[in-house]
C-alpha cells in the first residue's frame, strides 16, 4: 500500500508543489487540474483515495471538507474495503534554511472506524459544515498564538500546530479514534529523497506523539 | 424580590474580552470590544487592483451571534460587505446590495502587536477562496489588506456556479477611506 502511495507521490510532488493551482490525483485516474484554490474531484466511486496539494497561502493540514471527502471515498469502497482508503495532502512553505529552499508538509489520513456508521456520517452528518469551517479557522488563529505550536521562522503553524488543529477538528466532528493521521517526513533532495512515515496520535494526556512506522 | 434579582444576575451572560480564546468562551457568553479596538476600521474603503475597483463596507455589529462546533456565543465584530467592479464599471460581485448568507466576512479578534484586525472569509460561491483576511490600520484614512486563501474541493458545487475569486488575492494592498 505504502509503495503505491509513494509511486503515486513521485508523479505528484516534483511537478506540482509550490503552485497556487490546485490538483487532485485519484488512484488509477489521470491528474485532475483545478483552478487557483479549487479543484473538482469528480466521481469518487471505486477509487481508493488520492492526493491533493494545499496551495502556498493555505493551511497545510486537512480541512473539514477534506475529511468529508475521505468518508465519501471510504463508503464507496464498500464494507471490507472502507479502511484501506487514504487521502493525502502535500504543501510547502518557502524556507531559506531547508533543503531545496522549501519546508514540505505531507500527511495521510485513513478512516479506521466501522463501515455501518459511514452512512450517517456521509449522508446525514451531525455537523453543519459552515459552522465547522469557521470553527477550524478560529482554531487556526488561536493555535498561532501558542508558542508550543508556532514556527516563528516561517511565521506559520509548526507540524505540531497543524496536527493539533487536525485532532481538534476531528473531535469537533465526533470522529475521535476513527481517523488515523500519518506524517511523511522527507530527508535529502530529489532524486535522492527518502521518506519516513510517522503515526501521529494523542496520548492519554492529550499530547501529540509521533511513532515511526516499523 | 431578592430571588428575582439573584435570578436576573445569574442569568446575565458572562462577558469576556475581545481576544478570549474560543475554547475559553462559555456557551452564550458575550465577547465584548471593551477597548473600542474595532471602531477605527468602520467606514467605506476603496482600492484598485489589476484594473478592478474594490469597495469595502465595514460596519460593527455588537453581540453578533457566533456559532461554533458544540456551542454558540455572542461577540462584537466587524462585518464586511463588498462590491467589486472591473475597469469598465461592470459589477463582478456585490455582497453589499445583494446579501448572500453563505458569503461570510467578519472579524474574530485583533492582533494588537501588528495593529491588525483578523477576519474569517467564507470564500465566494461554494466556499472557494475561504481563508484569512487581515486588515491593518496604517493611519486615519488607510488600511492595508492581506488575503490568504485556502484550498477547496468543489465536487459538491452545482455545475455552472461562478467560483471566481473576485477579492484581490494579494498582500499589502492599500485601501483608502472614502
Amino acid at each position: 500500500m505504502l509503495e503505491t502511495v509513494f509511486n503515486f507521490l513521485d508523479l505528484f510532488v516534483d511537478k506540482f508543489l509550490n503552485q497556487s493551482i490546485l490538483r487532485f490525483n485519484k488512484l488509477g485516474s489521470a491528474m485532475i487540474t483545478g483552478g487557483e484554490n479549487s479543484v473538482n474531484l469528480g466521481d469518487k466511486m471505486g477509487y481508493q483515495g488520492g492526493y491533493h496539494n494545499h496551495t502556498p497561502t493555505g493551511i497545510k493540514i486537512f480541512a473539514p471538507e477534506d475529511i468529508e471527502s475521505l468518508l465519501e471515498f471510504s463508503i464507496y469502497q464498500g464494507s471490507g474495503g472502507h479502511n484501506s482508503v487514504f487521502l493525502g495532502m502535500i504543501g510547502s512553505d518557502v524556507c531559506s534554511s531547508c533543503p531545496g529552499g522549501y519546508k514540505y508538509y505531507h500527511y495521510l489520513i485513513r478512516y479506521t472506524g466501522d463501515y455501518a456508521p459511514l452512512n450517517q456520517l456521509v449522508n446525514y452528518p451531525s455537523w453543519d459544515i459552515q459552522v465547522l469551517v469557521d470553527t477550524y479557522r478560529e482554531r487556526h488563529k488561536n493555535i498561532k498564538g501558542d508558542s508550543e505550536h508556532y514556527d516563528y521562522q516561517l511565521e506559520t503553524l509548526s507540524n505540531k500546530g497543524l496536527e493539533k488543529l487536525f485532532f481538534d477538528t476531528i473531535k469537533d466532528m465526533g470522529l475521535e479514534n476513527k481517523i488515523s493521521l500519518q506524517r511523511v517526513d522527507e530527508s535529502g533532495t530529489a532524486p535522492n529523497t527518502t521518506y519516513t512515515v510517522q503515526n501521529i496520535t494523542l496520548n492519554a494526556d492529550n499530547k501529540l506523539v509521533a511513532i515511526p512506522c516499523p | 424580590m431578592l430571588g428575582v434579582i439573584v435570578s436576573f444576575i445569574s442569568c446575565k451572560a458572562q462577558t469576556f474580552p475581545l481576544n478570549t480564546l474560543m475554547d475559553d468562551i462559555p456557551q452564550n457568553a458575550y465577547v465584548k470590544d471593551f477597548n473600542n479596538e474595532l471602531r477605527p476600521y468602520i467606514g467605506i474603503y476603496k482600492a484598485v487592483h489589476d484594473g478592478n475597483e474594490i469597495t469595502l463596507y465595514i460596519t460593527k455589529e455588537e453581540n453578533k451571534l457566533t456559532k461554533r462546533a458544540n456551542k454558540q456565543f455572542y461577540r462584537d465584530a466587524l462585518v464586511v460587505k463588498y462590491i467589486v467592479k472591473n475597469s469598465a464599471g461592470v459589477v463582478l460581485q456585490d455582497t453589499y446590495n445583494f446579501n448572500n448568507p453563505n458569503i461570510r466576512f467578519y472579524s474574530i479578534g485583533t492582533t494588537p502587536l501588528k495593529n491588525r484586525v483578523d477576519f474569517i472569509y467564507s470564500g465566494t460561491n461554494c466556499n472557494v477562496g475561504w481563508g484569512d483576511i487581515y486588515l491593518s490600520k496604517i493611519n486615519a484614512t488607510q488600511i492595508s489588506w492581506d488575503y490568504r486563501p485556502d484550498s477547496m474541493l468543489t465536487d459538491k458545487c452545482p455545475p455552472g456556479t461562478d467560483i471566481n475569486i473576485y477579492l484581490p488575492v494579494v498582500d499589502n494592498l492599500i485601501f483608502t477611506k472614502q
